[in-house]
């Protein structure tokens, strides 16, 4: 019996992830920073966030500072949960095609989820309202 | 063919090795998703808890918290949201590094690409053992020690050649 090729295994592996690697810099390239970003309805606070949800930015307005800050801090969390969904699916669309169906489902593990349609749909209503 | 008895063990090793590891590791993205970390402001107008990826888990404002400039309290929030990441970050590498080990932590960590803030050069290093011990002297309520300034690294090498295990103070 032949032992196995692990050197030709190890360097058609590293070819693959490097094939890969590179791919996903292009589509971010062209997609441009992956951010999810969410305002409120009448537009005194948004916030935008990293994949994961890591805020990245908050702007308040001065009107914002009358809601008192425990509405204020509650509105920032809706908020980032709203925009942490959006970095998700966008993180999902950018990397989903290249990573393939098992790549895929380990974006989601990650956390990193399509939005349904709908959702978005009611997600845009809330952003223009 | 008795010759191959000891191989054949050895393999069966091996593999449950191997399977032993790949379950430690499947437990990986669990403990780091259960991960997470608070941090608060100097002056405590902000306090955030993230986990891990840094999703904000948790805000609380202080009621002044309005007073403190609406330009400027935004971005408070997310430096100490960044903060917060940090030690949800460690936090959950001391989690891996309970099932796993230093060893395995840290090519984990290379593997991700996120160090874990404690290996930092500028961490905080956290108390000497000779300031821990004066502090507890102190708590319970023996007369306080005089506090000892860096530890006496002038004669390092001969303090270890006159160092008896013996003087060691033993609580079995």
């Amino acid at each position: 019996m032949s032992e196995p090729d692990f050197d030709r295994e190890v360097a058609r592996v590293s070819e693959h992830a490097d094939r890969t690697a590179d791919q996903a810099r292009e589509r971010f390239a062209q997609v441009g920073r992956v951010v999810g970003k969410a305002e409120s309805g009448d537009g005194s606070i948004s916030v935008e966030v990293s994949p994961g949800g890591l805020l990245s930015e908050i702007k308040l307005s001065r009107s914002a500072l009358r809601f008192g800050s425990d509405a204020i801090a509650q509105q920032i969390m809706d908020l980032s949960e709203r925009a942490t969904r959006r970095a998700g699916d966008k993180m999902y669309h950018t990397l989903a095609p290249v990573l393939g169906d098992s790549g895929a489902k380990h974006l989601q593990s990650l956390g990193f989820e399509p939005m349904p349609e709908d959702d978005e749909q009611h997600v845009t209503k809330l952003y223009e309202r | 063919m008795v010759e191959q008895i000891p191989l054949t063990r050895t393999t069966r090793q091996l593999i449950d090795e191997a399977r032993a590891r790949e379950d430690a590791f499947a437990q990986v993205e669990g403990l780091m998703a259960k991960a997470s970390g608070t941090a608060h402001d100097a002056d405590n107008i902000v306090e955030v808890t993230v986990n891990a990826r840094g999703k904000l888990l948790k805000l609380w404002l202080a009621p002044n918290a309005v007073n403190y400039g609406h330009d400027r309290l935004g971005s408070l929030i997310v430096e100490v949201a960044q903060v917060a990441m940090r030690e949800a970050t460690q936090d959950g590498y001391n989690k891996v590094a309970l099932l796993l080990g230093e060893d395995m932590t840290y090519l984990i960590e290379r593997m991700s690409g996120m160090p874990a803030p404690a290996r930092t050069a500028n961490d905080d290093p956290g108390m000497t053992v000779e300031e821990f011990q004066r502090q507890r002297a102190e708590r319970l309520g023996a007369s306080p020690a005089p506090a000892v300034s860096a530890a006496p690294a002038e004669d390092e090498e001969g303090y270890w050649d006159s160092f008896d295990p013996a003087s060691l103070r033993s609580d079995r």
